[in-house]
């Protein structure tokens, strides 16, 4: 991962993006920055644009306005060589599971980084055996439980080495010590990272700030995540 | 009643694993040719064909279920066609060949067997075995990435189809027209979630740099055997054919 010091990973400005189905905008996002290994949650209820914000970000929505990553404008021409650096965690992972066992599934991914063909299985194996997924790595992955495609999924994205990580609802299936281990693992990464979430005290423990969307606007942000808690009684 | 996720079809303890995945796929390609090429009016052929199927069933071990279905699916597909082919009234008239009640029954006969044949070989592998094999008889990569997608997806749909019957059983009409209103929404509700799925999956597949290129993670060794058993398979398929 490369990243050069004074530019932001991820830089938002006046950004819409809108479904041919609907009248309204479905976001609109005036400004959003995101630093080298920056943690930020984006917060609000269902339907608040949450996901759409993170598939806009990731150029998998036609939007209008300014995305940069590190740098430079995500645009059409742009978008594939730039997802590269993203990683972006879907809100149900068999979608994104392409091959019929873990291990291929990673293997892709490590392909991915241009590593010489020869050491692709031990990356894999390492990869796999430090998500603890060693035992299932020759399963279909929609053989496993929620939490293992969840953790398969993630290793995907981490092996391609991402300098933006965009989660969304990443403790959505997880039980609570599955959400310790997600939270230690985040933290270890040195991506900045756009979780969206409805899990308040997760975010509160791994982000540093946060963004409150409300259709599809920020309607307030900060640093302190217990003002949210009154909110969400 | 046993429930069967479609990836179960996969990786039957088959008896000829020590052969790499390129000859085991070779020898399916030509006993499925073989057992389509057939025509069942001739006794022999018939011989033949059920003799063949026995010895894969036994060699390879299938799931009973998944075989069992795919012949009934082969030969209520192929008996579809073979209606059309039987006039009113026809008889037991004619030549065994020209004869239309034969000919029904040669083309149900044939596709019971050529989907017992393709689903016994094809669970003979893995689906990661079976990219092994494809890249390694040269089929082009991204035909080879078409047929993991299809095989991953069609699992997917197959436990989400499941998914949606476990729904009706729960949700189970009071009476006729409530059962009637439920059917004739059911196909509806399966096509806009194989929509919605085909869309995120394509979200996926652009969001994780999806090339249609695969590559095998193990590549496989040729050896003596694969050849002896290539050319006992050829020499079994023509076996028909020699008068």
């Amino acid at each position: 991962m490369e990243t050069k010091p004074d530019v932001a990973t991820l830089e938002v400005e006046n950004l819409t993006a809108q479904y041919p189905d609907l009248r309204r905008p479905a976001l609109k996002v005036r400004s959003l920055i995101l630093r080298p290994g920056e943690r930020t949650a984006v917060l609000g209820w269902n339907g608040a644009g949450k996901t759409t914000l993170l598939l806009a970000v990731a150029g998998l929505l036609p939007f209008s306005g300014t995305v940069r990553l590190d740098g430079q404008p995500l645009t059409k021409k742009t978008a594939a060589a730039l997802r590269r650096k993203i990683g972006l965690l879907f809100a149900v992972p068999d979608d994104q599971l392409l091959f019929p066992s873990v291990r291929e599934d990673v293997a892709f991914s490590v392909r991915q980084t241009g590593v010489p063909s020869e050491t692709v299985e031990s990356i894999t194996m390492e990869l796999l055996r430090s998500f603890e997924l060693e035992a299932c790595a020759d399963r279909p992955p929609f053989q496993l439980s929620h939490g293992q495609r969840q953790r398969t999924a993630l290793a995907g994205l981490l092996a391609r080495r991402p300098s933006l990580l965009l989660l969304d609802e990443p403790t959505g299936h997880l039980d609570p010590p599955g959400r310790k281990e997600l939270r230690t693992l985040l933290r270890r990464q040195s991506s900045a990272q756009l979780i969206a979430t409805h899990d308040v005290g997760f975010a509160a423990a791994l982000c540093q700030r946060y963004l409150w969307l409300e259709e599809g606007r920020v309607t307030r942000e900060g640093t302190d995540f217990s003002e949210l808690t009154l909110l969400m009684d | 009643m046993t429930k069967y996720s479609l990836m179960e079809l996969w990786g039957s303890t088959s008896g000829l694993a020590h052969l790499a995945p390129e000859t085991r796929l070779l020898i399916g390609v030509l006993l499925l040719a073989s057992v389509t090429a057939l025509d069942y009016t001739q006794r022999s052929a018939t011989v033949w064909g059920v003799t063949t199927i026995l010895a894969c069933t036994l060699i390879l071990r299938p799931r009973r279920g998944f075989a069992l279905a795919a012949a009934l699916v082969g030969a209520a597909a192929s008996g579809g066609f073979a209606l059309t082919l039987l006039p009113a009234g026809c008889g037991l008239v004619g030549t065994a060949a020209s004869n239309p009640l034969a000919r029904s029954l040669d083309l149900i006969l044939k596709g019971a067997m050529t989907a017992l044949i393709a689903v016994t070989w094809l669970g003979s592998f893995t689906p990661s075995s079976l990219v092994t094999a494809l890249t390694g008889l040269r089929v082009p990569r991204w035909a080879a990435a078409g047929v993991v997608q299809i095989i991953c997806q069609a699992g997917s749909l197959w436990d989400e189809t499941g998914r949606l019957a476990t729904a009706v059983r729960i949700r189970r009409p009071g009476c006729r027209r409530e059962s009637l209103l439920l059917l004739s929404a059911l196909p509806q509700t399966w096509l806009l979630r194989l929509a919605a799925k085909a869309e995120r999956v394509h979200l996926a597949m652009l969001a994780r740099g999806w090339e249609a290129d695969l590559h095998p993670l193990q590549e496989s060794q040729i050896r003596f055997q694969d050849y002896v058993h290539v050319a006992l398979t050829i020499f079994w398929c023509t076996l028909p054919w020699l008068r």
